[in-house]
């Protein structure tokens, strides 16, 4: 173990230098610049779209406590996907129509990606009606309420809907680690 | 490392305060994160995909580079077989890009909450763990974002796409390298269901793990399915989101840069002799180039940029021009085009490309005269060879020492 972290570490290193020096032998400017994107890459990834991405999932807060984890889980799924082939069809969309020549950026970039939207949207639906009716057979046959675990079936996560409320679990996290350790 | 061994959020327990008992030490404004999954089996998980695509991206991508700038002791013997060798690396080296998106953020998401560990910094080592994770998470988006653009052709930036894609991959691997080794106990803690670390989180997290697995399998194979048609043809109905299509471009085949793009001068395609240099130095007018023996080759054209088409090409054997001209054997060749405007207006080939039977210029194309737009008079065609490289409007073949 201790063998291979060091060679890889040491490759890394190795790795990095050849790097930092192809970089410098860019011509002249190419590094300030570079550093400048890096950052740039960076701040709007930090401080644009996780903060949106967290800001969605605390508008899914409802729709968590609510649905089953498996309809929670194809919601999430839904809007994963959507993103993905939003951030893929963004420089197209904008490109659109200004392709070098009429083989370059051919189609129509933005009903394509309303098409696909719309069809994750069906899907997702799709996913989750089968889901629910799935669980009422299972709840019927079997009895009982939908189960509460399994890894790959529908059913309630009987984790979330147990866990305490958020307040109150992060006040029992402050007491217990207001505690000395052992 | 430590933030991540413990399924609580980080920052909830790394305060100074967590030590004695007393006044509990105040929140960090930020950095609560309340979530689940932001815990080192999902990036454990989630990770291992994502470096298989970037090693990936970046095997492939020195393939290319390899190709198109080669080393002197190598320069003759790129291999030629699999004529498609390069049309399936840089197939994948783009459709591997494309796939890591929605991994990559999906891992960042995942250990988002340790940019606001607390303290900062702990010490040098920790200062210098941080600094290439710094470089590890630049270098990985900034290099997904130019590889994306230049397949849209979008160059936003002030700087040389190829140079600097070049080097932040170097900078990128080495940066995931160090990383790996860095987690490695974290990695291997929580490399199964069943490993120590994993069996300490929360076990009802696992399903929710699951399901959020299944939504990033699920939009890797999205975004693959609807742009990797644009070289993997039997897909091209699905390409919805691809800069390419195989079905759009002159004579069946897209083109990269047109007659006008590239400045061809019309009075000198209306004299035009092709002039081969070489111990014996010759001139073909395009009527005696074709009444030289034809040969036929189905070839693909694979660009840099990810998108490729198999054509049927119809020209005479290089070969048979180098013969003609007594060039002896292992010499570089140098072919000169007639463009005026942007790069790639001369290539040279190896004594591999330059002997290989189906390296033509090409006269012909999917059965007609080639279009302006795909190099008429003549253009170059050679198996497993860059789609930059096989140089249009060819009006002059150099044998040199």
């Amino acid at each position: 173990m201790t063998t291979v972290r060091w060679t890889l570490g040491a490759a890394g290193a190795v790795l990095l230098i050849v790097g930092c020096w192809l970089l410098l032998d860019t011509r002249s400017g190419t590094v300030g610049q570079v550093l400048l994107w890096l950052a740039g890459a960076v701040a709007v990834h930090d401080g644009l779209l996780v903060p949106s991405v967290l800001l969605v999932g605390l508008g899914l807060r409802m729709p968590r406590r609510r649905l089953p984890g498996y309809a929670f889980g194809v919601l999430r799924g839904g809007l994963v996907v959507a993103g993905s082939l939003t951030l893929l069809a963004l420089p197209l969309v904008i490109r659109e129509g200004q392709g070098r020549n009429p083989s370059v950026l051919p189609l129509d970039y933005a009903d394509n990606w309303a098409a696909l939207v719309a069809g994750t949207a069906v899907v997702t639906l799709v996913l989750l009606l089968g889901g629910g009716v799935r669980a009422r057979v299972r709840g019927r046959t079997s009895g009982r309420a939908p189960r509460a675990t399994g890894a790959e079936g529908p059913g309630r996560r009987s984790g979330d809907r147990a866990a305490p409320p958020v307040g109150r679990r992060s006040a029992a996290r402050r007491t217990r680690s207001a505690r000395p350790r052992r | 490392m430590e933030g991540m061994e413990h399924p609580t959020p980080p920052g909830s327990d790394r305060s100074p305060g967590s030590h004695t008992a007393g006044p509990p030490a105040p929140r960090p404004p930020l950095a609560h994160f309340r979530g689940r999954l932001h815990d080192p089996r999902t990036a454990t998980v989630l990770g291992r995909w994502l470096g298989l695509l970037v090693l990936l991206c970046f095997g492939t991508g020195l393939f290319s580079h390899l190709l198109q700038e080669p080393p002197a002791f190598l320069a003759g013997d790129l291999p030629t077989r699999p004529v498609w060798g390069y049309r399936l690396t840089q197939g994948l080296h783009v459709a591997s890009g494309t796939a890591a998106i929605p991994l990559l953020l999906a891992k960042l998401w995942t250990v988002y909450p340790r940019l606001f560990v607390r303290p900062p910094v702990r010490g040098l080592r920790h200062a210098l763990e941080r600094l290439s994770v710094a470089v590890l998470v630049a270098t990985a988006l900034l290099e997904v974002f130019l590889g994306l653009l230049n397949t849209v052709q979008w160059y936003p930036w002030p700087y040389s796409f190829r140079s600097v894609h070049w080097a932040l991959a170097w900078l990128l691997v080495g940066a995931l390298l160090l990383h790996l080794a860095v987690q490695a106990p974290a990695i291997t803690a929580h490399w199964r269901a069943r490993s120590p670390g994993t069996r300490r989180l929360p076990a009802d997290d696992e399903p929710n793990r699951r399901s959020l697995l299944r939504g990033v399998t699920a939009a890797v194979g999205a975004v693959t399915a609807v742009s990797v048609g644009q070289s993997l043809t039997p897909l091209r109905d699905l390409t919805l989101l691809a800069p390419r299509h195989p079905g759009h471009g002159t004579q069946g085949l897209p083109v990269n840069r047109t007659a006008a793009q590239a400045a061809i001068p019309p009075a000198e395609l209306r004299d035009w002799r092709l002039r081969v240099a070489g111990p014996r130095t010759y001139q073909l007018t395009r009527v005696e180039l074709a009444r030289l023996p034809q040969h036929r080759a189905r070839l693909p054209i694979a660009c840099v940029e990810g998108w490729s088409k198999v054509a049927d090409w119809e020209g005479v054997r290089l070969r048979d021009l180098l013969e003609r001209s007594g060039a002896p054997p292992g010499a570089r060749i140098r072919i000169v085009s007639l463009q005026r405007r942007g790069g790639y207006g001369v290539s040279e080939l190896g004594e591999s490309y330059a002997r290989d039977p189906l390296t033509l210029l090409a006269l012909r194309l999917n059965g007609e005269v080639l279009s302006a737009d795909h190099g008429y008079p003549a253009r170059l065609i050679a198996p497993n060879r860059p789609g930059a490289l096989q140089t249009k409007w060819v009006s002059r073949i150099e044998v040199l020492s």
